[in-house]
């Protein structure tokens, strides 16, 4: 442990009056954990007490079924048709002209002809619920997951479906999901950042940094880009030509030179608040750089996620450094699959086969990897694995001759599984072609009311004040949590 | 008796037949017991549905699956079956709910209904619950009682206190330590003492210009530090540029400016910069704040419109704009992004949260529906100057220059046209006499329309282009030269005499009578309600603007609404820029919710004070936001010491008293801006298109668009100072987000300070500071020799504004050697200049670095 402080008590001050003085608006720091790991406490007790509670958050309106939230983004719109959502009678009509009322295609793109899906639909486990053979992997879990099959959303275009799927709203500058968790559940370890996000090396998701910004929430909020390989956060190297020793000695004499201006600023407690985010980031150097470093597991845990094949190592090496980062108390991490546009995401305008086989070739192994590994290590009951993307695809293909499909915003597949989560059950039909959602339709935002449900809060209530108004992850739309998905 | 309750025509009844009023009311309520009068449904009935059910039992939210806005709803019911039941009253739901007071619910803290209105209730359902045809209840029809809410601090008139005395002998002279002064001794307090000359040097500098003073300002000023030599200092850097390149920040924050438009290809924002640097000169040019808010409002409305005028109205256009919406959707956004220029406008200028009354009436404030609406219907007529996708600036002038120029490109198009077509009949000409010497394919390659030609012929016409040309030119009879080229220098004339308008980034208006404006029932844009014309809100007014269209063929609805905001009678607009300049003096506002000066929002701590200056602002200062912050900084209450002593720290921890000068962390455009100055790399351009400051890789690697979506500007463009950097809604400059930037889609009021360990990182680890260090180091090197003492003084000189202590000192010398020392591969010239790059950056990374104290 590096000693930084020349004085255990920062400036100089007993234990209760710092702690007097730091306050509530310290909390973001995690100081009574942070302290008691630093023996601030002599009292072992004192220590334990607070070990235990989360730092930050606000009181929970439900008993919380899962802890921590894995949000597996399909970025681009995986296609419901080929995945989770069989059509048999797509095979009727393939080839037919489209002439029900839904309205298909988005934009002005040409609509093209029914078009039935290419993969093969099985049953699996005991539930025998129907997964195509683009997931076999991950549909050896058939029983564990809940598949939503009448999701639905209010816009078309990628930018303002990624965020509603992450904000709730379509409109840019809201928080996102990430960001409500963090802010109702606060941290169990704040040597990580608590709301973590990994990008397709193809690139983001479109719509930018907004889709893991914290709108009006203070940044504190905001998802943290963490890469897995190499360092994974940004500025935590030591720069370029500072020694180990140097980076010690210089952070020494900063905290002392800090401790005599505090001194003379005993009014100030937002200044041991500063001083002692230095020590934070010196130790997150350790921490955050260990996490991403899946050479420490097995070589069968390696394998199982699929490090040893480029195909899968990409989102397996994601995968598993989520794993890691749930064992060590972060509450979400969101991974996106695709990245940039059309063909580099799951956005298959052009061919949505050779599409969807990329991307879930990419994806599928290293998912039932992930599923397989929190429920060797007694963490899957209190872990929520979401699966989806912004919207679905349409039935008909996007001009006359080519495979691709277009978007499909009024009825698409998602799925829920681990903490909480009923498994093996899909809720909700599309029509018979797969256009639209027909029975137990789901919002974007029921979706999030069931997730906030799970991790312990009502929608109604979990609630930020900005511009006069009680805001919500729901908005003011009435929804509800999908009963059916719990336990 | 309520006074509801009174069967229609009773008062006519009551006029002419006096004698008859004793029996008429018995009569009332034995009918009323029988159940036998009908209420009328739009008197009676229907307030009391309005006002005490729909408001969870409508169309967009029905609680139990009941709407009680429709006769649908009624009669379908609920999750309990019909509401009604016409043969047996007394057992509809309706009926029996509101009885047993489950409804409305009081543990949503919802009043229970008076007798008389569940006897309404209980006759109208008896009656047989009937209801107009095709009539749906609002929730803007909800009773918003304003006069009774006129009495709310904020809304009443501005009126000038007397400046009270005070006991404080060295307090007085400035009415603004009298009205603090007076509240300190009625707590029995005594303020702190003033800050010494280097401190109120140091805070004077971080806080007008946002950068810390030179060693030549820090000698001048110290040399002869009198209450005289503060003023001039004070009158000094209201006169620096410096000033408007800090201050315009804060407005920036409340229009949320960007210099893109987010989502997709978050596009920028053409020519965007020219209002931010229109905000930067007006408050250099200390533009009085009422005509700075018109221009911004209705800059293009103005009888003297001009350029800048109409760059000023960019403040509309500064929200993010989703350019790909589906038909379907369109109404939809548009309707949010009305909302979004509406709240932005409200909260900035009047501190109304009218947001809030979007969908139902304001819950705290009485502001309605109707309002929001009727507002919503002085910004409708905006349009955006977009092409598909493209979003476009326009030429910005007066009328008579955009005419001019329009006028000119027509002569232009006539002279342009006739001039190709005598060349054209020229080459139909030299064409058809078959005296040409190229081959026929290449004629006919370069006959074809560029568009329309196959590739092979795009490589002949390349090739032969020139050679064809010269054919022409030979073949080209004098007379018709002549012509062309007469037409030509007319062309050349006109655009000479006329010359091109600058372009702006604004929204237009182009007729006097735009569409009318409807009420949207929910918020939603596929429910309109009744037509809205243009209001400002009934409780901020007792006479609404007259709004008349302005010769420039625009509804003139901005216009008749800036001077509106602007009249020295509304009780809003003064309070609350006068509070704003306060809050970033000070840290907190006299009310501490800058933008919401609403029931929610805190209440003054010195409401005298706020409307003395208030007052002042408007009638002494005329406006002047310097004579603003002249008062306030020649004020004790400024200049105090920010150490508190144990009295006040014990009796007013919060400070709300102003007894001391508040200690505070800097925002990152002054945190940034400090480290060049000290570094000796500020780039002091001012002005123009936005810096692409440096983002690490693998941020950009994050980016949908990675290569595509940043350049980074080279050096020096790089120093220059923060707010001339451009801010990409999808792509934030990681250092300027990590330490605190303003949302850049919603109107910020005040910035979040927090202090969280990935701004550590930043500021310790990060290019910027670490480079920084380096030029810190060689400037020192350079300046103050071999002397690690002088240097060290420097440097804190530099930094600080001070010396070290003895102790910081020694501290200090003894980094230094025992780092070159440890550096053992360098040579010693080497190894000392990477220690004192570590002095610099610990430097750039004190507390006392990043606080003005």
């Amino acid at each position: 442990m590096p000693h930084f402080l020349p004085n255990p008590m920062p400036c100089g001050q007993s234990r209760r009056s710092f702690l007097w003085d730091v306050g509530g608006g310290f909390a973001a720091l995690g100081l009574a954990d942070l302290l008691s790991r630093d023996g601030f406490f002599n009292s072992s007790v004192a220590a334990d007490e607070i070990a235990k509670q989360p730092v930050g958050g606000k009181p929970l309106h439900f008993p919380v079924k899962a802890k921590h939230c894995i949000f597996l983004f399909m970025n681009g719109g995986p296609s419901q048709i080929d995945t989770f959502d069989p059509k048999p009678a797509l095979g009727k009509y393939d080839g037919k002209t489209y002439g029900g009322t839904v309205k298909v295609g988005s934009n002005g793109r040409p609509i093209g002809h029914l078009m039935k899906s290419p993969f093969a639909f099985q049953k699996y486990g005991q539930s025998g619920l129907e997964i195509s053979n683009l997931f076999t992997n991950t549909a050896q879990h058939a029983d564990d997951l809940c598949v939503l099959r009448a999701m639905y959303t209010d816009t078309a275009a990628h930018s303002s479906g990624c965020l509603q799927m992450n904000t709730g709203s379509p409109l840019t500058g809201r928080p996102c999901l990430g960001s409500w968790l963090n802010y109702g559940l606060g941290s169990l370890n704040e040597d990580l950042p608590n709301f973590v996000v990994m990008t397709d090396p193809r690139g983001g998701p479109i719509g930018g940094a907004p889709n893991w910004g914290a709108g009006y929430m203070p940044a504190t909020n905001q998802g943290t880009l963490f890469r897995s390989k190499g360092s994974p956060l940004l500025d935590l190297a030591t720069p370029a030509g500072v020694g180990p020793r140097t980076q010690r000695h210089s952070l020494d004499l900063l905290a002392r030179l800090n401790d005599e201006h505090a001194a003379r600023h005993p009014e100030q407690s937002e200044l041991a608040a500063r001083i002692l985010s230095y020590e934070l980031a010196y130790r997150m150097q350790t921490s955050a750089a260990e996490v991403v470093d899946v050479a420490r597991e097995t070589a069968q845990t390696q394998a199982m996620y699929g490090l040893d094949d480029p195909i899968t190592s990409e989102f397996g090496s994601k995968c598993l450094v989520a794993r890691r980062l749930v064992e060590q108390g972060v509450r979400f991490i969101q991974i996106y699959s695709g990245g940039g546009h059309i063909e580099a995401t799951w956005d298959g305008h052009n061919d949505c086969i050779t599409n969807h086989k990329t991307h879930a070739g990419e994806t599928d192994k290293p998912i039932a990897a992930l599923i397989t590994d929190l429920k060797q290590r007694g963490l899957w009951d209190e872990t929520l694995i979401v699966w989806g993307g912004e919207f679905g695809r349409t039935a008909t293909s996007e001009g006359v001759g080519k495979p691709g499909r277009d978007h499909n915003w009024l009825g698409f597949s998602m799925w829920l599984a681990g903490g909480g989560v009923k498994g093996g059950q899909a809720i909700g039909a599309t029509d018979e072609l797969g256009f639209e959602g027909v029975e137990d339709r789901a919002h974007v935002s029921d979706l999030h009311a069931t997730i906030l449900r799970l991790m312990g809060f009502d929608h109604r209530r979990l609630s930020y004040f900005y511009n006069g108004l009680d805001q919500r992850l729901t908005g003011v739309d009435e929804r509800h949590v999908i009963e059916k998905v719990l336990a | 008796m309520d006074s509801r309750f009174r069967p229609r025509g009773l008062a006519q009844w009551n006029c002419h037949c006096p004698g008859l009023l004793i029996a008429v009311l018995s009569l009332a309520f034995s009918q009323r017991a029988a159940a036998a009068a009908t209420p009328d449904f739009e008197q009676e009935v229907a307030p009391i549905l309005i006002n005490h059910c729909i408001e969870c039992h409508h169309r967009g939210k029905a609680s139990g699956e009941l709407n009680l806005s429709i006769v649908e709803g009624l009669r379908r019911g609920g999750d309990s079956g019909p509401a009604v039941n016409a043969d047996k009253p007394e057992t509809s739901p309706l009926i029996v709910r509101v009885d047993a007071g489950e409804m409305p619910p009081s543990d949503k803290g919802k009043e229970p209904l008076s007798d008389g209105d569940l006897a309404i209730l209980r006759a109208w359902v008896s009656a047989g619950a009937e209801w107009p045809k095709n009539r749906e209840l609002g929730l803007h029809e909800q009773a918003v009682h304003v006069d009774a809410a006129r009495t709310f601090w904020a809304y009443q008139p501005i009126r000038r206190p007397p400046v009270p005395h005070t006991t404080l002998t060295d307090r007085g002279a400035n009415p603004i330590d009298a009205f603090v002064g007076e509240k300190l001794v009625a707590a029995d307090l005594v303020p702190g003492t003033l800050a010494t000359p280097r401190q109120l040097l140091r805070r004077a500098w971080l806080d007008l210009i946002g950068l810390p003073p030179s060693l030549k300002e820090q000698d001048h000023f110290l040399a002869n530090p009198t209450p005289e030599t503060y003023e001039l200092m004070v009158d000094q850097l209201l006169a620096n540029r410096g000033y408007g390149e800090r201050w315009a920040r804060y407005w920036l924050d409340l229009v949320r400016y960007a210099d893109s438009n987010g989502y997709e290809r978050d596009g920028g924002k053409p020519n965007v910069w020219k209002y931010r640097d229109y905000v930067i000169q007006s408050l250099n040019n200390d533009k009085p704040y009422d005509r700075f808010v018109v221009e911004q409002l209705a800059g293009d409305e103005l009888p003297d419109r001009s350029t800048e005028t109409v760059i000023a109205t960019g403040f509309h256009a500064l929200g993010a704009w989703q350019d790909e919406v589906d038909p379907l959707e369109s109404p939809q956004y548009r309707a949010d992004e009305l909302d979004d220029m509406l709240r932005t406008t409200s909260q900035t200028l009047l501190a109304v949260t009218i947001g809030c009354a979007r969908c139902h009436n304001h819950k705290f404030d009485p502001i309605s529906m109707v309002d929001y609406y009727s507002l919503s219907a002085i910004l409708s007529p905006l349009k955006r100057p977009n092409i598909g996708r493209e979003d476009h600036d326009l030429p910005a002038g007066t009328m008579a220059q955009v005419q001019a120029v329009r006028d000119r490109d027509q002569k232009i198009a006539e002279l342009s046209r006739n001039r190709d077509e005598l060349r054209s009949l020229n080459e139909q000409e030299w064409f058809e006499s078959g005296r040409s010497k190229l081959p026929a394919e290449v004629i006919a390659a370069l006959r074809t329309a560029p568009s329309k030609r196959d590739p092979q012929q795009v490589q002949l016409a390349v090739k032969h282009e020139d050679d064809w040309q010269a054919e022409l030119a030979a073949a080209l009879p004098e007379e018709r030269r002549h012509k062309i080229s007469e037409q030509e220098q007319t062309i050349q004339r006109l655009r000479q005499e006329t010359p091109d308008l600058p372009r702006a980034y604004f929204l237009f208006e182009d007729t006097p009578t735009p569409p009318a404006s409807y009420l949207l029932l929910s918020g939603r844009a596929s429910n309109p309600g009744p037509m809205m014309p243009p209001a400002v809100p009934v409780v901020l007014t007792r006479t609404q603007p007259n709004i008349t269209s302005t010769e420039i063929s625009t509804s003139g609805r901005r216009l008749a609404f800036a001077h509106w905001v602007v009249d020295p009678a509304n009780p809003l607009t003064a309070r609350v820029i006068v509070n704003r300049v306060w809050q970033h003096h000070f840290g907190e506002g006299l009310v501490a919710t800058p933008s919401d000066f609403g029931k929610i929002g805190a209440r003054p701590t010195h409401p005298a004070l706020l409307d003395w200056l208030a007052d002042w602002f408007v009638h002494d200062a005329k406006w002047s936001l310097k004579k603003l912050h002249r008062l306030i900084m020649t004020s004790h209450t400024y200049q105090a010491t920010s150490t508190a002593n144990a009295t006040l720290r014990e009796r007013d921890p919060e400070n709300k008293l102003l007894g001391r000068f508040p200690h505070r962390r800097l925002d990152v455009e002054a945190i940034r801006d400090s480290i060049l100055a000290a570094s000796g790399k500020l780039n002091p351009e001012m002005y123009g298109p936005a810096v692409f400051l440096p983002i690490p890789s693998s941020v950009i690697e994050a980016h949908t668009d990675k290569e595509a979506s940043w350049h980074t500007s080279p050096e020096p463009a790089i120093f220059r100072r923060t707010i001339y950097a451009y801010v990409k809604r999808t792509l934030l400059v990681p250092m300027l987000e990590v330490l605190d930037l303003c949302d850049t889609t919603n109107s910020t009021e005040k910035r979040s300070i927090t202090s969280i360990a990935p701004q550590a990182l930043t500021l310790y680890n990060g290019d910027f500071v670490n480079q920084q260090a380096a030029f810190f180091a060689d400037r020192i090197l350079g300046e103050a020799g071999d002397n690690a003492e002088s240097q060290i003084d420097r440097a804190f000189r530099l930094a600080l504004c001070r010396l070290p202590s003895p102790t910081e000192k020694a501290a200090l010398l003894k980094f230094l050697e025992d780092e070159s020392r440890g550096l053992t591969s360098d040579s010693p010239t080497t190894a000392r200049r990477s220690a004192l790059i570590q002095v610099c950056r610990v430097i750039f990374n004190l507390n006392e670095f990043v606080y003005a104290e």
